[in-house]
């Protein structure tokens, strides 16, 4: 082979996603003068599970998705999965169908700061060792926007905003107050980030080779569906049904990326479930996955909970997707909320499984300009 | 804003995609923005130390602290699962629109039957676009060690690729492509 078709041969091997992800990255980069104060009270953190609202990031969560987990009744006390779902169905099917030219969501995310403890493979921070336990939080607000004419596409964030910072216990606190008060991180930045504002674009055409959608695209299993075509699945659960079946069957032989669907079609729709939830779906989509999810014998509403912003909903959860679980409004059938344990105990502490990712949905819809807020 | 504290923003604006789109093949998404901020804070601390050829500085930065925080797990997931981990339809359009002449599920099977070094220096001078000499900077090695690194890993890649031209060749095997050390 040839030194320059054997070039041509590993350059087409870079995903586009990794300069999508740049894109992104770069675009919500902390502010220098936040990495030039890291750089005076250098401490590793702990990794953080920031799971990007990104096309592959939602690959890498289903990918996670594995485990058998206890046998759950559809059963439990007064309430019955099937029921609930069917009746998530009803109400979803009459929200009003709504169009614009953005999609807004605004999202809180947490992150869990826990005190240093020396381990295995962890390396010595630089700077002080941080003593205590923290919890921060913070929202964003996304638009993401079709340009006329199909000249690409506009996104923007805003944020952070209402940060906040929580200790579990006295002694965390007065440990922080003690260590000089020093800005928490959160969500890239810390809790004395000012909200910034941050637009950009992605053209489509010859120039630019990857769809402009790659970060905002919902997958299903190892499918990725474009953007624009949200609005066209299926709106009938039988539709619905045989459009994700024949998806499962190909990844079920082997899909992209290695991925390989579970053998139980529920729990493979329900991994997906969380991703379509969070896209513009039509009413008449959400419907009919929420009856797909309702003949689920693996899926099981688990109770009534409150998330973190004291909503009351009910837990969504499946056998066998290990330590994720959905909040769902009884009133209005919207997802409030998505929780993942981490996989893996916490390096630190020993104690696990954490929760690993937290977001709670805090309002979406369309609106005809970027930056516009949808009215409640 | 002084000289330091100037460059130190060109260097952050030009090179912040570039460290994070290293970053990102070595360690889990969810953590290459935390990682990424990490290289410069320590570039910032450093930053009289940092040569004119900036680029391969920070990228060596950013593999020893991948190295630090997240060895045992980065170790035991390769770069061609990670790759797998971010490919998309987009990708597998790009490549049969590029007419290439072999698969690219065969072709990320040859990238496998690497060494991790030898994949780190054919994807250092391919992806990154770094000469030899800057790429043996970020690997840790002389250039004359990379150059011999970098010759051995682009022949057997050639050979696996070939090897999987060959008739019956239906799946690449690392033996098929073993050469004499």
């Amino acid at each position: 082979m040839k030194n320059d078709e054997l070039d041509r041969v590993i350059d087409g091997l870079k995903p586009a996603l990794v300069a999508e992800l740049a894109d992104a990255a770069y675009a919500r980069r902390p502010e220098l003068a936040q990495i030039q104060a890291r750089a005076s009270t250098v401490q590793r953190r702990r990794p953080v599970r920031l799971l990007a609202l990104a096309a592959g990031a939602t690959a890498v969560a289903a990918a996670l998705a594995v485990n058998a987990l206890p046998s759950n009744p559809r059963q439990n006390g007064t309430i019955d999965t099937r029921t609930f779902l069917l009746s998530s169905a009803e109400t979803a099917a009459k929200q009003p169908a709504t169009h614009g030219t953005c999609w807004y969501s605004r999202t809180r995310m947490w992150q869990d700061l826990m005190p240093f403890k020396a381990g295995p493979g962890l390396p010595t921070p630089a700077g002080k060792r941080r003593t205590f336990q923290a919890q921060t939080a913070s929202s964003a607000e996304n638009w993401v926007c079709t340009r006329s004419g199909g000249t690409g596409m506009r996104f923007r964030m805003h944020g952070p905003l209402d940060i906040t910072a929580t200790f579990p216990t006295k002694k965390d606190e007065a440990a922080w107050k003690a260590a000089g008060s020093p800005p928490l991180d959160i969500n890239g930045g810390t809790t004395a980030s000012k909200p910034a504002t941050i637009t950009y674009d992605k053209p489509t055409g010859k120039e630019y080779k990857y769809k402009a959608s790659h970060l905002v695209n919902p997958s299903i299993g190892s499918h990725e569906i474009e953007w624009t075509t949200i609005a066209t699945l299926p709106a009938t659960k039988s539709g619905l049904e045989g459009y994700l079946r024949k998806l499962w069957q190909q990844d079920r032989k082997g899909g992209a990326n290695g991925y390989v669907a579970p053998a139980d079609f529920g729990r493979y729709v329900f991994v997906s479930a969380w991703d379509l939830f969070m896209a513009p779906t039509t009413p008449g989509t959400r419907a009919a996955l929420y009856r797909i999810l309702a003949d689920s014998p693996s899926v099981h509403v688990t109770g009534q909970i409150k998330d973190r912003l004291g909503r009351t909903g009910m837990a969504v959860t499946a056998q066998g997707v290990d330590g994720v679980r959905l909040v769902v409004d009884p009133a209005t059938a919207r997802f409030l909320a998505f929780e993942q344990l981490s996989s893996d105990p916490d390096p630190q502490t020993g104690r696990g499984p954490q929760v690993g990712d937290y977001y709670a949905f805090e309002r979406q819809g369309w609106v005809n300009k970027i930056g516009a807020v949808p009215t409640p | 804003m002084d000289e330091r504290e100037a460059r130190f923003t060109r260097l952050y604006e030009r090179y912040y995609r570039n460290v994070f789109g290293y970053v990102v093949l070595r360690v889990p998404p969810q953590t290459a923005e935390d990682l990424t901020g990490e290289v410069f804070t320590v570039a910032w601390r450093k930053i009289d130390e940092i040569p004119e050829q900036a680029l391969p500085w920070l990228l060596g930065v950013a593999r020893n602290l991948a190295r630090q925080s997240h060895g045992a797990a980065g170790r035991a997931r390769g770069l061609v699962d990670r790759l797998a981990g971010l490919t998309t339809d987009a990708d597998r359009h790009a490549w049969d629109a590029a007419d290439h002449v072999i698969a690219r599920d065969q072709a990320l099977a040859a990238l496998r039957t690497l060494s991790a070094k030898e994949a780190e220096a054919v994807t250092l001078t391919v992806w990154h676009g770094l000469e030899p000499a800057e790429a043996a900077r970020v690997a840790g090695c002389s250039r004359t060690a990379f150059v011999v690194r970098l010759h051995r890993g682009r022949r057997r890649l050639a050979r696996a690729l070939e090897a999987s031209h060959e008739p019956g060749a239906r799946v690449l095997r690392p033996q098929v492509v073993q050469e004499k050390q």
